[in-house]
């Protein structure tokens, strides 16, 4: 089957995507923001429901007993996604940011002092500047941020930015504001040649390539399961086990103890030590089918698709010249942030959004970075498997009919 | 029927004649570039209405003949636009009737429903500010 064949076939599993928006079929570029979800995800959650709809862990009866099934069933199987040693070392979270403040509470609060050094880079998500600033504030220790070049590449010299004061790294894989990707691997091995402790956002990494945490060899990872295709309200934070055992706890309450009394409370090992309360029963049920759809489909075509998304931009990059276009790097996702010093970039959300498409404007929580680049933010466009050609030819059209509009 | 009324009546009558979107867009980015030239000196943070996407500066002072005189720009030209809209109907009005103005006409000329939440918003932080300098100017 044809690369166009594939994609059409993916396009039927999402119900979404079938639709008019304002009289024009819709172009949904905004899977940075979040990812649409196939129709074998949303059973999954009905059935959840229909079917076995109980509380997990405790209970004595035979729903009970299937829902807690299904939701470890779910962490196996992002262990085995991600490439985890063990599945103890699967922390469900609400999403990517709540992974980060889960490490920033459990273990930096108590683990940095004064005059430490966190290093993260300037095109950071806010999630991953804003808790490191909290601990900051709480334990004397400094965040430094490794600078960018104008491609959104970190500068050369970035290693010199880790020394014997970093204890904790903590960077973004994939830039949510220019696709970039970063040297992770490099990064890892620097930061533990240093003593330093290191965390690997990979929200915008998760749909476009392996992670495989083990060799990778990172101490924490985190991502949200919305910009996978699951359910919203559901993440997972990877962490080595030994060090998830030595970390303190976070939220406390149910399900997380082994023992209350008021002398004192003992607490389960990861991953339940993590786990208080009710988990997000059907969001983990979610993120499970979503991860057997996705690898279903499989890598090697996923890729082969966003190397095809990548050319089918080319032209459109080369036929609007009027936009500047950010992140040319050679090694990035299919993600492109663009802007012009002409027009405001809610001006061309607005009204790409009336001709049917989908993208997203403003500072993409990177205010940092818009404020060393002397901007105001873009208008960006990501894409997902099931993004065809016809959404790149309608991109580019709109484009070009809502600069004609704002330029008049 | 009071001026702010009639006027809003006004701007309803005109955009009937324009039954695309395009044209909406057109006329609304044709009245954003005609907008009066806005005080450089007023371009500061206390000028800025928060709950716009775009930044939008507004300023009013009250003329000798009694009448609230609005400025406004923005760095987005539809906001821009949408602006110029709103003091075309609010400019030089007594600030009572500012504040007593029933603001009806967004949803009538067809721009409200293809608005985004984040533009409602914008907007009715806009009015609210409007309505503000009415009250305190009257």
């Amino acid at each position: 089957m044809s690369l166009d064949q594939d994609i059409a076939h993916i396009r039927k599993e999402f119900p979404i995507l079938h639709q008019k928006v304002r009289g024009a079929s819709l172009v949904y570029l905004d899977n940075a923001a979040t990812t649409q979800k196939p129709q074998a995800v949303i059973a999954s959650i009905s059935s959840y429901y229909e079917q076995y709809n109980a509380n997990v862990h405790r209970g004595a009866h035979y729903l009970a007993n299937l829902a807690t099934d299904a939701m470890e069933k779910s962490r196996d199987a992002i262990q085995h996604f991600i490439g985890a040693t063990h599945r103890e070392e699967i922390i469900f979270t609400q999403g990517t940011t709540d992974g980060i403040n889960l490490v920033a509470h459990a273990w930096a609060m108590t683990h940095l002092k004064i005059g430490d050094e966190i290093l993260v880079a300037l095109s950071e998500h806010h999630a991953n500047i804003v808790p490191w600033q909290q601990v900051c504030k709480k334990t004397g220790a400094i965040l430094k941020v490794i600078p960018l070049n104008p491609d959104g590449t970190w500068v050369a010299d970035w290693k010199t930015y880790i020394n014997a004061q970093t204890k904790l790294v903590s960077v973004g894989w994939v830039s949510n504001a220019t696709g970039v990707v970063h040297p992770i691997h490099e990064m890892v091995e620097q930061a533990h040649n240093a003593g330093a402790k290191i965390l690997v956002d990979a929200a915008q990494a998760v749909s476009h390539f392996p992670l495989q945490v083990a060799q990778l060899n990172c101490d924490w990872l985190v991502f949200s399961g919305h910009k996978l295709f699951g359910p919203t309200g559901i993440g997972v934070l990877f962490g080595k086990l030994d060090l998830l055992n030595a970390m303190e706890v976070y939220r406390t309450g149910g399900e997380m103890i082994k023992k209350v009394s008021f002398e004192g409370t003992t607490f389960q090992e990861a991953p339940l030590k993590f786990e208080a309360g009710t988990p997000h029963i059907q969001g983990i049920i979610g993120l499970g089918e979503a991860i057997r759809w996705f690898s279903n489909v499989g890598w090697e075509w996923i890729h082969k698709i966003e190397m095809q998304q990548i050319e089918w931009m080319k032209s459109v990059t080369a036929e609007v010249k009027a936009l500047h276009w950010i992140g040319e790097s050679e090694r990035k996702t299919a993600l492109y942030s663009f802007w012009s010093p002409q027009f405001h970039h809610a001006d061309l959300g607005e009204l790409l959004d009336q001709q049917g498409v989908a993208i997203r404007t403003g500072h993409h929580c990177t205010q940092p970075l818009w404020d060393a680049w002397n901007m105001s933010g873009t208008a960006r466009a990501s894409f997902a498997l099931y993004n065809n050609e016809e959404d790149t030819v309608q991109l580019q059209k709109s484009l070009i009919k809502s600069i004609q509009l704002l330029i008049g | 029927m009071s001026h702010i009324a009639a006027r809003q009546e006004e701007v309803i009558a005109e955009f009937q004649m324009f039954p695309t979107w395009m044209e909406k867009y057109e006329y609304i980015i044709e009245l954003g570039k005609e907008l009066e030239g806005f005080p450089e000196q007023e371009r500061k943070e206390e000028n800025i209405i928060s709950g716009c996407q775009s930044k939008v500066w507004l300023t009013a002072e009250k003329r000798e003949n009694g009448l609230i005189h609005f400025h406004a720009d923005s760095d987005a030209i539809i906001t821009k636009g949408m602006v110029s809209l709103m003091l075309r109907i609010f400019n030089d009005q007594p600030g009572s009737e500012i504040v007593a103005a029933d603001m009806n006409f967004l949803t009538t000329i067809g721009l409200l429903e293809n608005l985004s939440q984040t533009r409602s918003n914008g907007l009715a932080a806009m009015i609210k500010q409007i309505k503000t300098y009415g009250f305190l100017l009257q």
